[in-house]
């Protein structure tokens, strides 16, 4: 406020603190509870455990005074590298097979009527309300070689006598897709909602075919949601450890059981803690291409087209 | 010439709304025919059926003598200007008018001088490279148009393609789309509820109320000769009045009595007999303001009022007048004539006096 100002105005008004320092303070104030909350509850702990992954074990199972490189080198062999090549592929797995499912269902349920849609977002979000290690155990009954899915199938002859679902790879990713489908179906039915239906008309009016119009218009058109379904399903998916734990076999341990196992079996805090550093910075290399990215086609786009986006988040 | 583009017995229902009726309306080719009425009867749905989006329940589409009542709208050479333009927003507008050609495997040689060329023709070339959200509505309006038209569709339809622009970029555009049309010549089915876009603008215009067509004809066939009470109050203004054949003059006029007015002469059009129920239709411009009974005139009626209200509208001034009750809707230019008279004010006493002529006679049998 300039003092011109100050001294034209009632004495009143001067009192009061000038707009902007007001939105300042109000901007401060309201963020400041989450700022603490992601210090405390995220930060700090993402810090020691970066932290930890430097340090040497303790042969009581706690974490030694020293500092060491040792531990994140070692996460570097040959064996590591086996598991973590495996983890990479099936999270994609994982992850593309659920794009397939959820982009059709997410479509499909936001072309229903008002009267449906919450009902049947219902039935996605229903299985959510069930514990997750429950729902692996029963996946564990289904899959199970005498199980009603194998004999089935091994009746009707689809699968050969003797192909097994449980405990390899293929329980793995079935169950993952299982668990992570309601939260990618989520996302793309959101994108979905806000789509303008009117443009698939319009590529079609123009001769574009019903699957040329979905994948030059509509797909385009719900990227944003299909990013969110990616990472909400990739990211987790590379941390798994219970359903490798539980329907899988000898070859499908991930880079989430060794943390698991370093952490809670052998008490050697430092390697787990090194593996998870590993982890973290896969999921974060991609993550900051893509932000980064993102961030340079929108500057070409013009400011207008960046409120627009963001106000349309 | 035979007709370039016909509905045939088209009939349309969503559930248990009947919203499109037995409409049939045939354009030439090359010509622009509006589809005018009422926001909701049922204009957006028949140009539905004209792009394929929609299937009649009965009836057929024809197209250049063939039956396209099955094809699917990418299979048809008709486009479509969508009422919110429906541009593809993460496309330039470049990409946008090249989607049509493109998607008909047009190689990017020409589909690049093609373009060119349209945005050329709609002054867009300095645009190309934006995105729809950072053009105006007008704009958008032209992309949306050359992005249908690089087709070299039959039909082009156009569905209240100004409603979403302000009143001056409204008459520019319209100004534009004539000229587009005299480019491209290409058949428009333009669909409006602005009287004044479709008066404009067409060679024919087919007049809807509630699903079906009430008529159709060219501009003045439609204002100067309403063929219903519908149609006379939604092109123009107009003063409807109820009225019984009192008597038959000779073989061109008749005597009417309107319930309140009392007798008058007008044109017998229709050939109505004696003690015929009909209603009345006359222009306010029609009539004429004079401060005292004027002397008796060839073919003119005329009758005493009071004038209630004056509505100064800079080219004319729009008078109520009140006879028995009856609020009557005069519009006087402002010629020479006129002005040099003394101007009627606000409870004044005049004569208003209208030709025998400028009566126009609806059967009173639809409302
Ligand atoms: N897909 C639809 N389902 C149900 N009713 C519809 C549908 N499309 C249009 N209608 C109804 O049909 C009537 C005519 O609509 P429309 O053709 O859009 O009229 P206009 O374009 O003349 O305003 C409206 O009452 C509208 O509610
Ligand atoms: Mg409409």
């Amino acid at each position: 406020m300039n003092p011109a100002d100050t001294t034209a105005k009632p004495s009143s008004l001067t009192h009061a603190p000038s707009p902007i320092g007001r939105g300042k303070f109000c901007e401060v104030s309201l963020t400041l509870p989450s700022l603490l909350w992601l210090l405390f509850f995220f930060a700090v702990p993402a810090a020691m455990v970066f932290a930890i992954a430097f340090k040497t074990a303790d042969s009581s199972g706690g974490i030694g005074s020293s500092w060491t490189l040792e531990t994140i080198v070692e996460v570097f062999n040959f064996n590591y590298a086996r598991i973590m090549w495996r983890t990479v592929w099936v999270s994609f797995a994982v992850t593309a097979i659920c794009l397939l499912l959820a982009v059709p269902v997410g479509y499909w349920i936001s072309r229903q009527d008002k009267k449906y849609k919450n009902w049947l977002l219902l039935l996605v979000v229903i299985p959510l309300w069930t514990n997750f290690l429950i729902r692996i155990f029963a996946w564990r009954l289904l899959l199970h070689p005498d199980g009603i899915i194998r004999t089935a199938l091994v009746s009707i002859g689809i699968i050969p006598e003797d192909v097994f679902l449980l405990n390899n790879m293929t329980a793995v990713i079935i169950v993952s897709v299982y668990t992570h489908l309601s939260f990618a179906i989520l996302p793309i039915y959101a994108a979905s909602e806000r789509f303008d239906f009117s443009l698939l008309e319009a590529a079609r009016d123009l001769g574009a075919g019903r699957f040329r119009a979905f994948c030059l218009i509509y797909l385009p058109g719900i990227k944003r949601g299909i990013i969110t379904a990616f990472l909400i399903v990739f990211i987790p998916a590379l941390g798994s450890y219970a359903i490798p734990d539980l329907v899988g076999g000898i070859d499908c341990e991930l880079l989430g059981n060794k943390i698991a196992f370093r952490a809670m079996a052998n008490r050697n805090l430092p390697e787990a803690a090194a593996i998870s550093v590993v982890l973290a910075c896969m999921i974060a290399i991609p993550f900051i291409a893509f932000v980064f990215g993102g961030g340079r086609k929108r500057a070409d786009g013009g400011a207008r087209a960046e409120t627009e986006a963001i106000s349309r988040q | 010439m035979s007709d370039f583009f016909e509905l045939v017995n088209v009939d349309k229902s969503f559930g248990e709304h009947h919203v499109v009726k037995d409409v049939c309306i045939s354009a030439k080719c090359g010509e622009v025919f509006s589809l005018l009425g009422p926001s909701g009867c049922g204009k957006t749905t028949i140009l539905r059926i004209a792009g394929g989006f929609e299937t009649p329940d009965s009836g057929s589409v024809w197209l250049d003598g063939k039956d396209v009542t099955a094809l699917s709208p990418n299979k048809r050479k008709v486009n479509t200007v969508f009422q919110n333009y429906a541009l593809f927003p993460h496309m330039t507008i470049w990409d946008n008018v090249a989607f049509g050609p493109r998607i008909a495997g047009m190689k990017e040689a020409e589909v690049k001088k093609q373009v060119g060329e349209m945005l050329e023709i709609v002054r867009m070339s300095a645009h190309a490279d934006k995105r729809p959200d950072q053009i105006s509505g007008g704009q958008k309006q032209r992309v949306a148009i050359v992005r249908a038209l690089i087709n070299y569709p039959k039909l082009l339809l156009l569905d209240e393609p100004l409603a979403a622009l302000d009143l001056k970029l409204r008459q520019y555009m319209l100004l534009e789309l004539d000229r587009i049309h005299d480019v491209f010549g290409t058949t428009f089915i333009y669909v409006t509820h602005d009287q004044n876009e479709a008066m404009s603008l067409s060679d024919h215009i087919a007049v809807m109320n509630d699903g079906r067509i009430e008529q159709v004809g060219t501009p003045a066939e439609i204002y100067e000769n309403p063929a219903t009470k519908f149609v006379a109050s939604f092109i123009g203004d107009t003063n409807l009045f109820d009225a019984t054949v009192s008597g038959i003059i000779d073989s061109e006029y008749m005597r009417v009595d309107i319930a309140g007015l009392g007798e008058f002469c007008a044109f017998n059009e229709h050939k109505f007999p004696a003690g015929s129920k009909i209603t009345l239709s006359i222009r306010p411009e029609r009539f004429r303001i004079f401060a005292d009974k004027p002397s008796p005139m060839d073919r003119q009626n005329f009758i005493k009022g009071k004038i209630i209200d004056i509505i100064y509208q800079g080219a004319q001034t729009r008078y109520w007048v009140e006879v028995n009750g009856m609020r009557i809707n005069v519009l006087q230019q402002h010629n020479r004539c006129y002005l040099d008279q003394k101007q009627p004010t606000w409870n004044d006493e005049i004569w208003i006096a209208w030709h025998r002529d400028d009566v126009t006679t609806l059967p009173k049998t639809r409302d």
